[in-house]
């Protein structure tokens, strides 16, 4: 039995809706999800006055509807599954530890910003800062999954400590910002400037892409753990190939402004 | 109370007899076990329980002087521990020092029938007897303090050995006691003139006596088995609980040259010393201890464990007390008995986190466990003093549950736990050997023949136990408690008080030396002398156990051998009635990936060689199978390797050096955990250094792998491998008329048992030609020859198992993960074995005592 939140009223400006969270629904009907509070502006508001809520909250929450001015969907949720049909707006999963989210449809910026575990995946595009810290924080994505299939734009996994965060299209600039550790793959094509101040961790794209000038070439091989790694994101759903799979990729090594243990991964072509 | 019981459906402990967990009926008539007993008796239908003799704590601190003094001292232990009286029991208060009553309801609500006390000075037999007699339901006796006796000093100083064994004889008898005791022989007097003076080495000179400790336990050790008692000389070593004190424990076990010694709570004993180090960092020597034990049969011990949480210290030690004291920085009792004994009582709190006694816990747990015979390492707290005897279901719960054992040591200060062996041993006691350790072992070491068995004629002393995994729980709550046959417990209450027997000796002497002892007593003691000698009015109900000379009965029976029995047909071939007996070992299943098939099985070849035995190559190890790519994390051709340990421990450091050495060492290799599991050891965690800080780390999907730099690319290991329980030693012996047939069996064998998942065979191709049996007449040697199954010593050696038509004789060892798949190898290789030229199909056991699994032939082939 899932609960149905379908968009009736779309808000002016954004609503910020922590609140959407499975767990906070768990064992409430309807009338008593309409009446969780929410911050609309500097207004307190009901998730009823936005939202027509249908069912029972003991499985899934499903959101319809264009739901791009409604942020923090899914934040801190440490449980349970949450399918968006439709756009979602920014810190999708903020800080989430656990539980599932699933958007058919096109997310905003800050998706799953310092997210600590759990899995995010958005089968349209998604915008700046994918799994990334919040504006002066010092470290990002700890944990978790995060799989975009269509596009990304800039700083996707910026001050990544741990975790994997793939794209099935392309990414903006500076991907790999200050990466700490982890993994972010790029299937398509990687913009600018990738992994400046990268530490550890490792950039994968299947294209070619200009590296800046603080990465040296190390070899050309067949790295096998990214075998696993692949073959993890076609289970996923993204579309790895064969040739990704046991293709030979040229390895840069930087960021040599910091550790200078991270790599930039390209597949031959 | 029907005086006649029938107690039926319950699985039967008795270790003494040789009864080993099987359901059968225990009769109860006159307080006695019979065989029978009419079907009108009292029916106890114990269906899923565990029947045992009643328990046995031969060292305790439950009644007398000191234990009072403690009970005063702590007013505080007993306000949170009342127990109010009801229609059938007396009120009382508990703590670590409980009071008379409760001590006797307590010991009976945890199935015990019979408590010894275990340390009196003969001038305070009186107040012992008298909270004896107050302590309700079980059979108890005291022991009573000699080591540091003035009379005897002196009469041993002057060479006067028959009056010093005559005046030994007097004083049990005058006081009614059970046993000689020894505390810190010759201590006392060093303390009773100068502060915290004591002696250290056993061939010091006693202060004011031409005596040394070694001298005064030898002839109290002589003294004891020429009178014939029943239980040795009790000895409480000196140095007790001092760092290097293990050579002076050894030491005094040697001063028994063959007679018997009973060396109690020996955990305190067993310590070693950081070289070089002048204070007191203790380390453990209870493998030097252990090994001194199980060596020499004529020794026998208590463990005397800690358990944390609160304890009270209360000793004849006098010295020792004042140590603990400086240690505990609080309220304390320091206590001279007039030409007999010091005394120290000392509350005291273990704690797992403090160094020295999460050392003292673990030292306990590996003397108990390192231990080859449990019928001479028992079970025991040295309560108050280790901790309460109410900590001894968990006690049983630490030695039966080894998962249990493994939280309670992470909890506890690692660095202790590293001095120790603890965390390699994966021993887990079984019922038997439980009921060894709290019943028919201290019965045994006691000579109370009617005591801690189940055979007729015993007491009829039973405990029943609800089966549970649990076995903290199990043995806290016993559904059933008989007493001489009086039904004392039922469904865990207490239905009706009853007073047990105070228990002593009354050894033949010379009744002159009475004469010799009463000048002595006029000049010195404060107390006249026809007041000395406690009489029988203070004993209430009591048993004198006779002496060897007073016709003591033989010692109880040794456990029994099970029967060789028949054979069934297996295509003209006999397979034997018996089992292989099998261990518990850990194992692990590790993926070996590569670019080819060649370079998998290169790298598992090389990973397996040397690994056919954990006694000389440290690991048992073989190839599984093959895995097609398809089904390997990096899908490229893959091979499965088994490999098992003693330890989890053990385990992993096997996987360090064979994946270290033989598979990262291999073109294209990559290494991954294949075994599910909540235990895991560090693999690739350590490998990685390999990388010399060039190394890096990927999480993957919960998953964390190792990407060690390498000339041709990298080495990807998982960080961290699975390992389980697992069982090694499943065994088949092939015995043939000649070579090559057994041989061509033996292959066929091994053909068949290769398609079985989940097992390998570790010797070199599954044969092997030179079994081996546990022991040696060599001292060093752990296994040797197994003579049994020597065709050429059929005619010379007194163990053969061949008949003469045998000429050679061939085993296939069988390790797996799980029970199953090892008694499927065992089924396909027997009947691929059965063949023209094979004669028997038998399997090697050491009569059920070692193994924790017995996987019956005949079983395996009628489908049970």
């Amino acid at each position: 039995m899932s609960l149905t939140l379908t968009m009736k009223n779309a808000p002016e400006v954004p609503l910020e809706a922590d609140a959407i969270c499975p767990e906070r629904f768990e064992g409430l009907g309807a009338a008593q999800a309409a009446a969780i509070a929410v911050l609309y502006g500097n207004r307190r508001a009901q998730l009823g006055d936005f939202f027509g809520i249908e069912g029972q909250g003991d499985g899934e929450v499903r959101l319809v509807g264009d739901c791009r001015r409604v942020k923090r969907i899914g934040a801190g949720m440490t449980r349970g599954r949450l399918v968006i049909d439709g756009d979602v707006g920014m810190h999708l999963g903020a800080g989430m530890s656990g539980g599932t989210i699933v958007v058919k449809g096109n997310a905003g910026d800050l998706l799953g910003v310092e997210m600590l575990g759990g899995a995010i995946e958005v089968t349209g595009n998604a915008g700046h800062l994918v799994g990334s810290a919040i504006r002066g924080g010092a470290v990002g994505v700890r944990g978790g999954e995060i799989i975009v299939h269509g596009n990304v734009g800039n700083e996707t996994g910026s001050g990544m400590r741990r975790g994997l965060i793939a794209v099935g299209g392309n990414s903006g600039d500076f991907t790999g910002v200050n990466l700490f550790a982890g993994t972010v793959v790029v299937l398509g094509e990687l913009g600018w400037r990738s992994g400046a101040g990268m530490k550890r961790g490792s950039i994968v794209s299947a294209r070619s892409a200009d590296v800046l000038p603080t990465f040296s070439y190390a070899c050309t091989y067949r790295p096998v753990m990214l075998r696993l790694v692949l073959a993890h994101l076609r289970h996923r759903g993204l579309p790895v190939t064969d040739a990704h799979l046991s293709g030979r990729y040229a390895r840069w090594s930087g960021d040599a402004v910091e550790l200078n243990r991270g790599e930039i991964l390209l597949l031959e072509q | 109370m029907p005086t006649m019981l029938r107690i039926v459906n319950g699985r039967v402990y008795d270790p003494a007899n040789g009864v080993d967990g099987e359901v059968r009926d225990v009769c109860i008539a006159d307080g006695r076990i019979v065989a029978d007993v009419a079907p009108e008796a009292g029916r106890i239908d114990a269906h899923g329980m565990a029947v045992m003799p009643g328990g046995v704590d031969m060292h305790c601190h439950i009644a007398g002087s000191k234990v009072n003094l403690a009970r005063k001292l702590q007013p505080e232990d007993h306000r949170d521990d009342v127990l109010a009286r009801t229609a059938i029991t007396r009120s009382g208060v508990g703590g670590t020092v409980p009071s008379t009553f409760t001590t006797g309801y307590r010991y009976a609500m945890l199935g015990y029938t019979t408590a010894m006390e275990a340390a009196v000075p003969p001038i305070f037999a009186r107040h012992t007897l008298e909270e004896l007699h107050d302590t309700p339901i079980i059979d108890k006796g005291f022991y009573a303090l000699m080591g540091n006796n003035v009379l005897l000093f002196k009469l041993l100083e002057k060479g006067r050995r028959e009056e010093f064994r005559n005046a030994v004889a007097w004083l049990l008898c005058a006081c009614k006691a059970y046993a000689a005791k020894l505390v810190n022989p010759g201590g006392d007097e060093a303390w009773k003139g100068r502060r915290n003076a004591n002696v250290t080495q056993l061939d010091e000179k006693i202060e004011s006596f031409d005596l040394t400790p070694r001298r005064v336990i030898g002839a109290l050790i002589e003294a004891v088995d020429e009178l014939g008692l029943p239980h040795p000389a009790h000895i409480h070593c000196n140095n007790l609980g001092h760092s290097g004190n293990f050579e002076t424990t050894l030491e005094t076990m040697r001063i028994a040259d063959g007679h018997r010694a009973h060396i109690t709570h020996i955990q305190f004993h067993s310590y070693g010393q950081v070289a070089g180090k002048s204070s007191s960092e203790p380390t453990s020597k209870a493998r030097e201890i252990a090994d001194y034990v199980n060596a020499h049969p004529n020794i026998s011990a208590d463990v005397g464990q800690v358990m944390f949480g609160k304890a009270t210290a209360m000793t004849a030690d006098a010295p020792l007390g004042y140590m603990l004291s400086r240690l505990a920085k609080g309220k304390w009792i320091n206590a001279d008995a007039e030409h007999e004994s010091g005394c120290g009582i000392v509350p005291f709190t273990y704690q797992d986190r403090v160094y020295t006694h999460a050392l003292q816990w673990a030292i306990g747990l590996e003397l108990f466990l390192m231990a080859k015979d449990p019928w001479r390492m028992v079970l025991s707290t040295d309560h108050p003093n280790g901790g309460s005897f109410m900590s001894y279901p968990k006690l049983i719960r630490l030695l039966m549950d080894r998962e249990f054992r493994k939280q309670e040591m992470a909890k506890i200060n690692p660095r202790a736990l590293r001095q120790t062996a603890l965390a390699d041993v994966d021993r887990e006691y079984t019922m038997n050997e439980i009921a060894i350790i709290t019943r028919a072992g201290p019965a045994r070491l006691l000579g109370l023949a009617r005591k801690g068995h189940l055979g007729v004629g015993a007491d009829g002393d039973i405990t029943i136990y609800e089966e549970q995994d649990d076995k903290e729980a199990m043995f806290a709550a016993p559904r059933y408690v008989i007493k001489d046959g009086q039904l004392i417990i039922e469904d865990h209450e207490i239905r009706t008080d009853y007073e047990g027997r105070v228990l002593h000796v009354a050894p033949e002497h010379d009744p002159a030396i009475a004469d010799v002892v009463r000048v002595f007593f006029e000049e010195y003691y404060s107390i006249r002398f026809d007041n000395y000698p406690v009489d029988d009015s203070y004993l209430g109900k009591h048993e004198q156990i006779p002496t060897r000379q007073q016709g003591a009965a033989g010692s109880l029976p040794l456990p029994n051998r099970p029967p060789r029995a028949n054979s069934m047909l297996l295509n003209g071939v006999a397979v034997e009635d018996t089992f292989a007996e099998a261990f518990a070992m850990w194992g692990t299943r590790v993926l070996i990936t590569a670019e080819n098939e060649k370079w998998g099985m290169a790298a598992a070849r090389a990973m397996t060689g040397f690994a056919t035995s954990v006694i000389g190559c440290k690991c048992e190890a073989g190839i599984e199978s093959a895995v097609p790519a398809a089904q390997t994390p990096d899908s490229r051709p893959g091979v499965a390797v088994l490999l098992f340990g003693t330890s989890a421990e053990s385990v992993g450091k096997r996987l360090v050096e064979r994946i270290g050495q033989c598979v990262m060492t291999c073109p294209t290799t990559a290494c991954y955990n294949a075994l599910a599991s909540d235990t895991t050891v560090p693999v690739g965690s350590l490998l990685r250094y390999f990388g010399d800080g060039f190394q890096a780390s990927k999480l993957l999907d919960g998953r964390r792998f190792w990407r060690v730099p390498a000339m041709d690319g990298e080495f990807v290991v998982e960080d961290r491998f699975g390992v389980q329980p697992a069982i090694g030693g499943g065994n088949l012996l092939i015995l043939g008329e000649d070579t090559a047939p057994t041989l061509a069996a033996a292959e066929a064998a091994v053909e068949a048992m290769r398609s079985v998942p989940g097992v390998i065979l570790p010797f070199p191709d599954g044969v092997v030609r030179c079994g081996s049996k546990v022991g040696s007449r060599y001292k060093a040697v752990v296994a040797s020859t197994n003579d049994a199954y020597c065709p050429t010593l059929r005619a010379v050696t007194g163990a053969t198992q061949l008949a003469d038509e045998i000429g050679c004789v061939l085993e296939i060892v069988i390790d797996g993960l799980e029970l199953g798949p090892i008694e499927e190898a065992m089924r396909r290789g027997m009947k691929a074995a059965a063949r023209p030229g094979v004669r028997q199909i038998t399997a090697g056991n050491y009569g059920g005592s070692l193994g924790q699994y017995k996987i019956a032939l005949h079983g395996l082939l009628n489908g049970t």
